[in-house]
Order: C-alpha cells, then sequence, then structure tokens
C-alpha cells in the first residue's frame, strides 16, 4: 500500500516540469561550474563563512549577546539547506524507484520497495561519506556551544571555503596527481624520524640533563628537526646524540627539497591545463568572438587591427615563444593545437565565435583546422590562409568562406611596380593604410541626408574625399553598362554620374583620411544639413 | 594589377629566389609582357623554375662578377629580390645598387625591422608581404563590402586598373589647380592622385587638399577601365583641348550652370 502510494508521487514527480526545472536549477548552482549565478553564489558563500568564523573567534573573548545567537542561527539554516539540497539533487530517488517498480512489473514479479530505497539511499551515503560533504556537516557543529571540544571545527568552516574556491580545487588535484611520489616521500621521511627517534631516545635518554623522557618527546625533536625548524627546546647532549641530529638535519635538507621539488613540478605540468582552464572559463563569459590561429607576423597584424578596433580576440598557437609574445601584447592566449578537435570543442566555437581566421605559415595545418571548424559549426565564417595556389582549391573543398592568398597580394602590388611605379605607391597605400588615406564603405541609413540626393548634391569634394563607386541593391537606368558590376544581389557602379540618385541601403564606397571619413560619417547621420 | 599603358612593353626582369612566396610573384610577373630570368643559388628550385618555363641563372649573390654576367648593369631593367631571408635580401639589394645605381629594385622584407635596412641599402621599394596579407584578412573581417568591391573590380583580370598618366606640355591639364581638375565629365575615370615633381616624387591622395598647379611632368594617378586610362593619356599626349572631347556623362547640367564657382572655390591665384 504504501509502496504503491510512494511509487505514484515519484511517476508525479518525475513528470512534474516545475519539480524538474527547480531540481536542475539547484544542480547547475550547486555542482556545474559552468553556470552563470555560480560565481554570486560562491561569493555570497564565501562572504558568510569569513563573517561567521570572524564572529564565533570573536565570541571566544566577548558577548555578542542576541545579534551573534540570530546571525549564527541565520549561518547554520544556510548551511543545513545548502546541505540538504546537495544531498537531493546529488542522485534522483525518484528515478531509482521507478526503474526498479518497472523492472517488477516487466518481469512481472512483485514489486518490493525495500531493495529501491536501500539503492536509493546508499546513493545518498555515497554523497555523505565524499570528504566535501563530510567538512559540510562537520561546519554545521561549531554552533553547539555546550561541547567545547566541537569549536574545534570552527576549522572545518574554513575548509569549507575550499567548495567555493576553484583553485584550492586544482591544487588538491595537482597533488593527488602526484600521489605516488608523495608516498614514496612519506615512506622515506617516516622511516627517517622512526629511526631517529628511535636512536635518539636510546643514546639521549640515559643523560643526565636530558629533556627526552619518552619516545614521544624524541618523535616530536625528530620531526622538529628533519623539517629543518628546530625551535631548540630539546638539545641533544651526548656526542652520539649530536652525530644523528647531523645526520638527521642533513636528511631533513634532503625530504624538503625533494618535497618541494614534487610540487613544482607537478605545478610545471598542470600550469598550462590551468592557465587553459582560465582562458576558456574568461572566453565562455565572451560571446562574438574572432578566433585567430597562429600568431605569426600575418597573425600579428591581423590581431593588432582588430584589437584597434576593439574586437575581442582569441589568439590560438603550438610555439609557446609566439603565446608569451601574444600574452605579452595583453590579449587572450590559448597555448594548444588549433586543428585538435578537442581544443575546438572546448571552446564550444558554435556558441561563442564570430569568426575562424587561420593564419599559419603551414597549409596542411590551415586545411586542417578549417576541416574541423566546419565539421563542428555548419555556419561559422571561417577565413583561412593560402600559401600555395594549390591549396586555394583544397581549403574551399574544406570548407572556407574566404581565402587570403599573400602571394596573390604582393604578386599584384609588385607587378604594378615594375610598369606603373606610381601606381603601385597609390594601391600600396590604400592596401597598407600607410599613407593615412583609407577606404570606408558608408551605408546610407533611413533618415540619412543622403537619401534621395544626387551625387553632385552631396558634394563629396567638399568633404575631402573621393568617391570611388556605390554598391546598391536599387535599379539605375541612368549609370552607363560599362561600369557596372555584378555583387550578386547588389551592384556596384563605378563612378557613377552626377546626377546618380544616392538611396536607403545604399553603399558609398569612398577615399580619404581617417578625418574626412569620420567627419563624413557623422553628417550624413544626421537628417538635415 | 596588370599592365596597362604600352609605354614600358617587354622588360626584362631579374627574379632572386625561387622558393615559397616567390613561386606564385614570378608567375605574376611573368603575367605581362615581361621576361622573367630566375636567379637562384640553389639547383633544386631553378629546376621547378624551367619546369614553369622560366629562363633562369645559377649564381652566387655574393659575387658582383656572376651577377654583371646575368645582366645586372646592363640589359636588366628591373631586380626583384624575393630570397627566403632578409639579411640575404639586404645583401643583395646592395650588391645590385653597387653595380647599377640606376635600376629600379624592389625587395620582399619578412620582419617590419627590415625595412628601413632595404630602404638603407638601395631598394626603391620594400613590400611586406605579411603586413598586407594581414591587412587584406583584417579588411574581410571588418570591412566584407570593400573587399568584395576591390576583388571585384581592382583585382579581377579585365576590369578597373589604377593607371598613371603623365601630364604633356600643352595639355588641357597643363596649368590647371588639382582641385579645379574635373575629369568626371569626359572620362570614366576617378583621380587618386597626383606626383608633383616640385613636391618631390612622392604621391599625394588627392584629398590632402593639396592646392598645387599642375604642370607638365607631373603624374595623375587614376582609376578606371583600361580603355578609358589609354583615352586619357592619348587625349594628353595629343594637347586635345577638353571641348573638343565628348562628354561621356549625361545630366551634369547643373554643375555647368552652377559654372566655375561650383567646384571652384579657391580662386586660381590660390593655387
Amino acid at each position: 500500500m504504501i509502496a504503491k502510494k510512494l511509487v505514484r508521487l515519484c511517476y508525479y514527480l518525475d513528470d512534474s516540469l516545475r519539480y524538474r526545472q527547480t531540481k536542475a536549477f539547484f544542480r547547475d548552482l550547486l555542482f556545474d561550474p559552468q553556470c552563470r549565478l555560480r560565481g554570486y553564489f560562491d561569493l555570497g558563500m564565501t562572504a558568510v563563512v569569513i563573517s561567521s568564523v570572524s564572529l564565533l573567534i570573536y565570541e571566544v573573548d566577548h558577548d555578542l549577546g542576541t545579534f551573534g545567537d540570530l546571525f549564527e542561527a541565520f549561518v547554520v539554516t544556510l548551511f543545513v539547506t545548502e546541505y540538504l539540497l546537495r544531498l537531493w539533487v546529488y542522485s534522483d530517488t525518484c528515478r531509482i524507484i521507478i526503474e526498479h517498480y518497472e523492472r517488477a512489473e516487466f518481469l512481472n514479479t512483485r514489486f518490493r520497495l525495500g531493495p529501491a530505497v536501500r539503492e536509493a539511499l546508499k546513493k545518498k551515503w555515497d554523497y555523505v561519506t565524499t570528504p566535501l560533504a563530510i567538512i559540510d556537516l562537520l561546519a554545521i557543529l561549531p554552533s553547539f556551544r555546550g561541547v567545547r571540544l566541537l569549536r574545534v571545527f570552527l576549522l572545518f568552516r574554513l575548509f569549507k571555503l575550499f567548495r567555493y574556491a576553484n583553485s584550492v580545487n586544482e591544487f588538491a588535484k595537482v597533488l593527488s596527481e602526484k600521489r605516488f611520489e608523495l608516498a614514496t616521500l612519506s615512506i622515506v621521511a617516516g622511516f627517517v624520524v622512526v629511526a631517529s627517534s628511535t636512536a635518539i631516545y636510546v643514546f639521549e635518554s640515559d643523560s643526565p640533563d636530558t629533556e627526552i623522557h619518552n619516545i614521544v618527546d624524541a618523535l616530536y625533536w625528530s620531526i622538529v628537526t628533519v623539517s629543518t625548524v628546530g625551535y631548540g627546546d630539546i638539545v641533544p647532549h651526548t656526542p652520539e646524540g649530536r652525530f644523528i641530529a647531523i645526520v638527521l638535519i642533513v636528511s631533513g635538507l634532503g625530504v624538503i627539497s625533494f618535497f618541494t621539488s614534487i610540487v613544482v613540478s607537478a605545478f610545471a605540468v598542470k600550469l598550462r591545463t590551468l592557465r587553459e582552464d582560465r582562458v576558456l572559463a574568461e572566453m565562455r563569459r565572451i560571446s562574438n568572438l574572432t578566433v585567430i590561429c597562429g600568431y605569426g607576423r600575418v597573425g600579428e597584424v591581423v590581431v593588432e587591427k582588430l584589437a584597434a578596433d576593439k574586437e575581442r580576440l582569441l589568439i590560438i598557437d603550438k610555439d609557446p615563444d609566439k603565446v608569451d609574445q601574444a600574452r605579452a601584447a595583453g590579449h587572450l592566449v590559448l597555448e594548444g593545437d588549433a586543428s585538435s578537435n578537442d581544443l575546438l570543442e572546448r571552446l564550444r566555437i558554435q556558441d561563442h565565435v564570430k569568426t575562424i581566421v587561420c593564419t599559419t605559415g603551414d597549409d596542411v595545418v590551415n586545411v586542417f583546422i578549417t576541416l574541423t571548424a566546419r565539421y563542428l559549426s555548419k555556419g561559422l565564417p571561417i577565413v583561412a590562409r593560402a600559401n600555395k595556389r594549390e591549396t586555394v582549391r583544397k581549403l574551399e573543398l574544406a570548407g572556407a568562406n574566404r581565402i587570403v592568398t599573400p602571394f596573390d597580394v604582393v604578386g599584384r602590388v609588385v607587378t604594378a611596380y615594375v610598369n606603373q611605379p606610381v601606381a603601385f605607391d597609390a594601391l600600396y597605400g590604400i592596401l597598407s593604410g600607410n599613407q593615412d588615406v583609407g577606404i570606408e564603405a558608408v551605408v546610407v541609413s533611413e533618415s540619412s541626408l543622403a537619401d534621395g540626393k544626387t551625387i553632385e548634391e552631396i558634394n563629396f569634394p567638399h568633404y575631402r574625399l573621393v568617391l570611388f563607386g556605390i554598391v546598391t541593391p536599387h535599379e539605375h537606368e541612368e549609370a552607363p553598362r560599362s561600369s557596372t558590376f555584378d555583387m550578386g544581389r547588389r551592384t556596384f557602379y563605378f563612378h557613377p554620374p552626377g546626377d546618380f540618385l544616392v538611396q536607403r541601403n545604399d553603399i558609398l564606397i569612398v577615399f580619404g583620411d581617417a578625418y574626412s571619413l569620420n567627419h563624413f560619417k557623422d553628417k550624413l547621420g544626421k537628417s538635415a544639413l | 594589377m596588370n599592365a596597362t599603358e604600352g609605354t614600358t612593353k617587354g622588360r626584362r626582369i631579374a627574379v632572386f629566389g625561387y622558393e615559397k612566396l616567390a613561386v606564385d610573384i614570378a608567375a605574376y610577373i611573368a603575367a605581362g609582357e615581361n621576361t622573367v630570368l630566375v636567379v637562384d643559388s640553389k639547383e633544386g628550385n631553378l629546376e621547378l623554375a624551367r619546369k614553369a618555363g622560366f629562363e633562369t641563372a645559377s649564381v652566387d649573390y655574393s659575387t658582383d662578377a656572376e651577377l654583371r654576367e646575368i645582366g645586372i648593369g646592363s640589359t636588366i631593367d628591373t631586380v626583384f629580390c624575393l630570397l627566403p631571408d632578409d639579411a640575404e635580401n639586404v645583401f643583395l639589394v646592395i650588391s645590385v645598387r653597387a653595380i647599377d645605381p640606376q635600376v629600379p629594385i624592389v625587395s620582399i622584407a619578412y620582419s617590419p625591422d627590415s625595412v628601413p635596412k632595404f630602404l638603407a641599402a638601395g631598394a626603391n621599394k620594400v613590400v611586406d608581404p605579411y603586413e598586407i596579407s594581414g591587412l587584406k584578412i583584417w579588411r574581410l573581417l571588418k570591412q566584407p563590402m570593400i573587399s568584395e568591391v576591390m576583388e571585384r573590380t581592382l583585382f579581377s583580370e579585365l576590369d578597373l586598373q589604377v593607371g598613371e598618366v603623365t601630364i604633356t606640355r600643352g595639355s588641357f591639364v597643363d596649368g590647371l589647380c588639382v582641385e579645379d581638375l574635373s575629369l568626371r565629365d569626359h572620362y570614366n575615370l576617378v583621380l587618386l592622385g597626383v606626383v608633383d615633381r616640385e613636391l618631390g616624387d612622392e604621391f599625394v591622395f588627392r584629398t590632402r587638399g593639396l592646392n598645387h598647379r599642375l604642370e607638365a611632368g607631373d603624374t595623375l594617378v587614376v582609376i578606371g577601365p583600361a580603355t578609358e586610362i589609354q583615352k586619357l593619356q592619348r587625349d594628353l599626349s595629343n594637347g586635345t583641348r577638353l571641348e573638343e572631347i565628348p562628354r561621356t556623362r549625361e545630366g551634369t547640367r547643373r554643375a555647368r550652370q552652377r559654372g566655375p564657382a561650383a567646384n571652384g572655390r579657391n580662386g586660381p591665384e590660390e593655387c
């Protein structure tokens, strides 16, 4: 009877959207490191923990009265709630019971509540016995003021902070990866300590002015000495005892340096991943990211220009030197192989990335990155560099939207010089932007003063601009056929005549220096002169 | 950019280095009416160049005698330094400049720091391939419309070109102010700027607001269809007067009615 009711309740809860949503919300909040609210939650909890610990310390000597009690009650309630919530979302009891029930139905046997509940409880018990859950539980205890010993558990409140600080977790993870080395070290250190304390006890305990009266004193002295702390409250008086001290001090140096080197090397190995994780976490908060793969000379120029435009960038490069260089320039950098599926997947390029640019000097790598990125995201714009003519077709097949060929650009510019050295200057100036003359596309908006005016009325020379042409979605009869270029749904009219009517959504392509261009764009934005 | 003018046909060009970028650049240079001599010290590279149909020469760049032998200082009209290393290119530029003080030298610089060294060594033009490629990528990302327009007009095989036209004595632009110069009624050309002999041989964009009287020997830089550029050059060298040139554009009546006041804000005396 109870079993039936319970199963029905489980089915009801499992079906309830609100129940599942609530549970999912708390699961994300408490366990998912990428949850948006997680940061605030962690910060808030840290503040509560620190203030409660400070209050408890203050209370050792002072009396806070009702305020202290109220605050403590609040903190404990919070902790208990958090503990219960974690316990709740850790496993899905409903599912377990339902599964058991359905299995019984399927096998046509009688449903027995016992095993199902036992399994559900086992799951919960698994959680309760995890180290962090134990800390959580112990952190609640100090509020039982009657028991003085429980004050020790105040420390667990501080340990609780581990939950809210990612770097501490990382630290624990790094150390746990070096378990084997640390175990070896502790065996060696333990042997040294035990051997030396036995020896010092044997030699010193008979000496008349000895401070070592039992084996615990000897152990205490050994540990103080081997750790190179050496308080000096216990000192050996016999020559044998001093000899042991010398051996212990020397081996103590070895133990300490061994320990340091283990920790340092563990971090050196982990540092890259730690940094990567940080960059990835930072990146997930940014959308509209432009990813530049390869920070060679071309990549550097692209990054420099885009950074000047305040674009959000992420640089990926394999070479640690290049990575350092980019980091020094203040960019977000990932050290890694951009052609690896794993890296791009972890970047979640389909959600956060606006464009991928492959600028490495190696065509094989560029093709591979393009393929990987295209595989992960169908619609993502990919710009790739082809260092050889043959690669262009391969990049197209791999799915690159635009392909830039340095040899083409250079070839054109350089050839221009052979026949027309002056035109070369103009072209190079336009292409490189070194001449402070820029070329800009100005869109004619709906309320723009250029809308409905002829080119002559706009009077480009007045703005110190040269009109190169107009890209327009509209039909124009007045422009001679010879100077139009088909651009898909739009047409480019080169050097349109003076009576060419400019309409909204037209794009004016103009040459001019930066000031003139900005001034013109400003003016154009206003609805009247 | 294609060769547009007939004045400089059939140059003999030495291309040093036939590796990486240079392979495809050489193909560009050879596309005009120029003859290309590929010079390299590595037999493997020369083999490739021969397969691509180039005339080749194996030369040790550090020996002047060998450079003279292939025609530096005599038959070679332009030198391109496309070796894969900046130091080698600088040395080559110095060597060539020492032999021939006049020959135009164009070099590639792989690092921006080398550019001044190349200029000091005597190169006429230095091109940083990575910089222009990077800028091109930037433009693709930030100004896709302009990239497309440039791609479809300036960089396509047959259409618009940047061309230069030298002003001859007695032509209709001789003596005009840059600001007053209006080609738009008569030619389908956009005037980009001028090279004024009096102001040095630097190219000056028209948008700089240059108030200077054009004289014979100055050069106009224009963009437009090749035929229009040729027509302008022809009209200038024939000394044709503006009134004799048929208008290509309709509908500029208003400008004509308003007369010179419309575009002559600065009187000629101010030039």
